[in-house]
């Protein structure tokens, strides 16, 4: 996959249809799942790849795997999207026939699965509701005032109760080198 | 919103980072650290760890295939609609036509499919083809190869011509070592005749790449310049 994203850095095109088939499953299923909406994941979905064409040359200067730097640019998008929008709107069975349609595929499955597990060790640690309201903050692109309804605290509440978590978590993974 | 006082600064940089990277922050904040990140490496290193740890939960992105007309339309925005043909050379009409025809299907978009003569290719003789897609977008090559007679063509599609500089083909092996073909001789129609011992090694499969030399080719024997398109050969 970094291989690809070089030539794609060097403006290959057959290579930039290449990483497109093997990587636009994962980031249309990250658009889905932060912006809910078909149309809007479609739509985002361009403007992700069309940062991938013009930012391909600093890949190598980022950090991480290919895989990671892909899903970053989704997520980003994605996010500022939803964040620019005045309120998502949720619609629990959306949610489900998205989920219908995903596409099992064992073998990029298994490419996405390389990263390191050791996060999961230092989130066992803290509080199992903190813990999962990190999780589900990047999953699905939650907002502080999302979050705020979910656990029904007052939104001052919330940052201070998540960002305690946040330095846990990274003295946590500090002390593991 | 928070009570930053119990903070250090680091902390609160590294909390900061995190917030952005989970993206629980509103539009504004978001926007205002994107700026930050981009003029301080320090923040910028920050968020990059907390990448880093959080990508650990990127499987949890089910895979759901988008639509074919998503490609389409990218590669619409990238790169714009076929160039008309601008020319009597019947090889560059009919490359118009396939390129067109291409949008249709990702697969088809790969290559194209045609006869040196310009026809439309019905099988039977062995002609392989490559489509060297142009890197800078200012032009792109068509490589033809007949290994009944040895002879690769390689034909510009759009030609910047006032180039006081070469243009170099290689091959890449499956080793990935790129060998030195030949130079593009524009004046000849793009022909360059492949020696006996190359020839061996001309197949289905095998990737081209054309980079800029200077003039007579690059003094190393490998590419020296920017490559300029590159493409893998399929049997027609």
């Amino acid at each position: 996959m970094a291989g690809l994203i070089s030539r794609v850095a060097l403006g290959d095109r057959l290579a930039f249809a290449r990483l497109y088939t093997h990587t636009s499953p994962k980031l249309f299923g990250v658009c889905l799942r932060i912006l809910r909406d078909r149309t809007d994941a479609e739509e985002a979905l361009q403007e992700i790849y069309i940062r991938v064409w013009q930012r391909a040359k600093s890949f190598g200067r980022a950090a991480g795997t290919a895989n990671s730097w892909l899903v970053t640019i989704a997520r980003n998008h994605a996010i500022d999207l939803i964040r620019a929008r005045k309120r998502p709107t949720e619609d629990i069975d959306d949610r489900t026939d998205i989920a219908d349609e995903s596409v099992p595929n064992p073998e990029t499955a298994m490419a996405w699965k390389d990263e390191g597990r050791r996060i999961d060790e230092c989130m066992g640690r803290l509080p199992s509701a903190q813990s999962r309201a990190v999780k589900q903050a990047y999953v699905e692109g939650l907002s502080y005032v999302e979050l705020a309804e979910l656990f029904s605290v007052p939104l001052s509440t919330i940052r201070m109760w998540l960002r305690r978590g946040l330095l846990k978590l990274r003295e946590c993974m500090e002390s593991h080198g | 919103m928070a009570d930053e006082s119990e903070l250090r600064p680091g902390e609160m940089d590294d909390a900061l980072a995190a917030e952005y990277v989970l993206g629980v922050l509103p539009h504004d904040e978001r926007a205002l650290i994107e700026k930050r990140i981009g003029s301080d490496a320090a923040f910028a290193a920050r968020v990059a760890t907390w990448q880093a740890h959080f990508s650990a939960f990127d499987p949890d992105y089910a895979e759901v295939s988008p639509p074919a007309a998503v490609f389409d339309r990218i590669e619409r925005r990238l790169f714009g609609a076929p160039a008309p043909a601008r020319t009597a050379f019947s090889l560059w009409g009919s490359l118009a036509f396939w390129r067109g025809l291409a949008a249709a299907s990702l697969a088809a978009s790969l290559f194209i499919f045609f006869r040196p003569d310009g026809a439309i290719f019905q099988s039977q003789a062995p002609v392989l083809v490559a489509e060297l897609a142009a890197t800078t977008g200012h032009m792109g090559l068509v490589a033809s190869y007949d290994p009944a007679d040895g002879e690769m063509r390689i034909v510009p599609i759009a030609a910047a011509s006032d180039n006081p500089k070469s243009l170099e083909v290689w091959l890449i092996a499956e080793d990935g070592r790129p060998q030195s073909i030949g130079l593009v001789d524009t004046a000849d129609k793009g022909l360059i005749r492949i020696s006996d011992p190359m020839r061996q090694r001309i197949h289905q499969g095998v990737s081209f790449a054309v980079s800029l030399e200077p003039q007579g080719g690059s003094p190393t024997g490998q590419p020296t310049g920017p490559v300029l398109a590159s493409g893998t050969l399929r049997s027609l």
